[in-house]
């Protein structure tokens, strides 16, 4: 007899009830990556640039604020792959008991945490691709091309947010 | 004729903790069991295990002829179940709830939408469904959540305290639903501490305590072995009644200030106690399962 199995595609059911929650509540959740580059280029491109000047990197001279759009995008593409693993998997999972639900039917508790890494990896890629989009203004000609080239990349950039989601899974059968 | 469930030596045991000490029955197809007990007995410990959600430490469990510990996919595909707490989606609308739910089991959309639409009207959810589930009350989420686990047309109905907290409409309606669904040839396991749900609903039940079953058969049965036919309850009993008790060998539990008596079928004890002993409250009643859970378990608090 062949062992069970604990992964299969179904895990896609559970990433697929985070995005229909998702876009019940779309505007909120893309508001927050539409004004965060706005506010942070407000705060530091008008506030620092005066003082900072410009800025040398790599042989090319670029303003401040251009400098730290892609910082921005970076940082946006992990918070919010953590913060989707850690908080609000940790709702679901102990406030909200949607997992107690899940595991009553035909999905294994591994299937549900991949499906919550492979969502937070797709919820921080959407977002930082609209922080993206929105902070383009401020990327320098030369680096722009280049921040095009990442788009693809901002899915796998949330991936390093697994362990944090992994080690839930010790906590829950405790 | 194969059993629905079978359980077999089970024992479960959380850091040196028994919940759970060598529990044994089965469960006949078509057939309500129970499952008795105080809090803190085992019970929902054991369904946790029979749907899978808990590993066992000791002890098989088939259902369906299948070992749970490996065919799970399979027996959970065939199984509903209504979990103890309230573990709706709050993030969905009442009807979305049961969609993503049928998503889990593979159903097609359209077929999911067609089941959703007749849960809702069987359970008369159907001008809620686009509520969100907070705006709920507890009569109605507790409706969704039966809804919920027949959303795959389950073999088996496993409900962990279904009508707990509920107002006695709410109770009574869902006891309907699920002796409608009883005709209709459902197997389900119930597990309660409502003594009058499971006298309703149950063909058979055990009762457990620390554990381990006290007690297995049919209601009546068990009302007729361990609480007599009728139950006389004398509010002061006085000394000479406790002396005629004694000398006369009558099942009884003195309480102190109350004694109840239990009589069996066809005893004149009810008039002996009217005629010489009641001087002051006495209560004549028929016996339920209530008196045998009491007598079983015992009458100190739990927790």
């Amino acid at each position: 007899m062949k062992p069970p199995t604990y992964l299969s595609w179904r895990f896609f059911k559970v990433w697929n009830r985070n995005l229909v929650v998702y876009r019940r509540i779309w505007k909120v959740n893309f508001i927050t990556p539409l004004l965060e580059p706005l506010f942070y280029i407000l705060a530091f491109g008008l506030g620092f640039s005066g003082l900072i000047g410009q800025v040398h990197y790599g042989g090319a001279e670029l303003s401040y604020t251009s400098f730290i759009a892609p910082a921005l995008i970076a940082t946006a593409v992990m918070s919010n792959s953590f913060f989707e693993t850690t908080y609000a998997s940790f709702v679901r999972m102990y406030y909200q008991k949607t997992f107690d639900a899940i595991l009553a039917t035909p999905l294994s508790l591994e299937e549900i945490i991949i499906a919550e890494i492979v969502w937070s990896a797709t919820k921080a890629a959407g977002a930082a691709a609209i922080m993206l989009t929105v902070s383009w203004p401020c990327w320098d000609l030369s680096t722009s091309r280049r921040a095009s080239c990442s788009y693809p990349w901002l899915f796998w950039v949330g991936w390093p947010s697994a362990p944090s989601a992994c080690s839930s899974r010790g906590s829950f059968r405790a | 004729m194969m059993k629905v469930i079978e359980v077999q030596n089970l024992h479960k045991r959380f850091n040196g903790l028994v919940a759970v000490d060598a529990i044994s029955f089965g469960v006949e197809r078509a057939e309500f069991f129970g499952l008795l007990g105080p809090n803190g007995a085992g019970k929902t410990t054991t369904i946790r295990m029979l749907y899978g959600f808990l590993p066992s430490t000791e002890g098989s469990i088939r259902i369906f002829g299948m070992d749970i510990s490996r065919d799970w996919r399979q027996i959970k595909a065939r199984i509903g179940v209504c979990q103890q707490d309230n573990t709706l989606d709050p993030d969905l609308t009442v009807e979305q709830n049961l969609h993503v739910f049928a998503g889990y089991f593979s159903i097609p959309k359209k077929e999911a939408f067609e089941r959703g639409r007749q849960l809702l009207d069987f359970f008369a959810l159907s001008h809620k469904k686009n509520a969100k589930v907070l705006e709920l009350s507890g009569g109605m989420a507790r409706r969704l959540i039966l809804a919920r686990a027949l959303i795959n047309q389950p073999d088996l109905l496993i409900l962990d305290e279904p009508t707990t907290g509920l107002d006695p409409q709410s109770k009574h309606q869902v006891w309907e639903k699920l002796e409608t669904l009883k005709e209709k040839g459902l197997t389900a396991l119930i597990t309660t501490h409502n003594m009058e749900e499971a006298t309703r609903l149950c063909d058979r039940l055990v009762i457990v305590d620390h554990g381990n079953i006290m007690v297995e058969g049919r209601p009546q049965e068990l009302i007729a072995r361990y609480a007599g036919r009728n139950v006389v309850e004398v509010e002061a009993p006085r000394q000479e009644l406790r002396e005629y008790v004694s000398t006369h060998h009558i099942e009884h539990d003195d309480l102190g200030r109350r004694m109840v008596l239990y009589s069996p079928e066809g005893s004149d004890l009810d008039k002996t106690i009217r005629d010489r002993f009641c001087t002051g409250t006495c209560t004549y009643r028929n016996s339920t399962l209530e008196d045998v859970f009491l007598r079983l378990t015992g009458r100190q608090l739990r927790e």
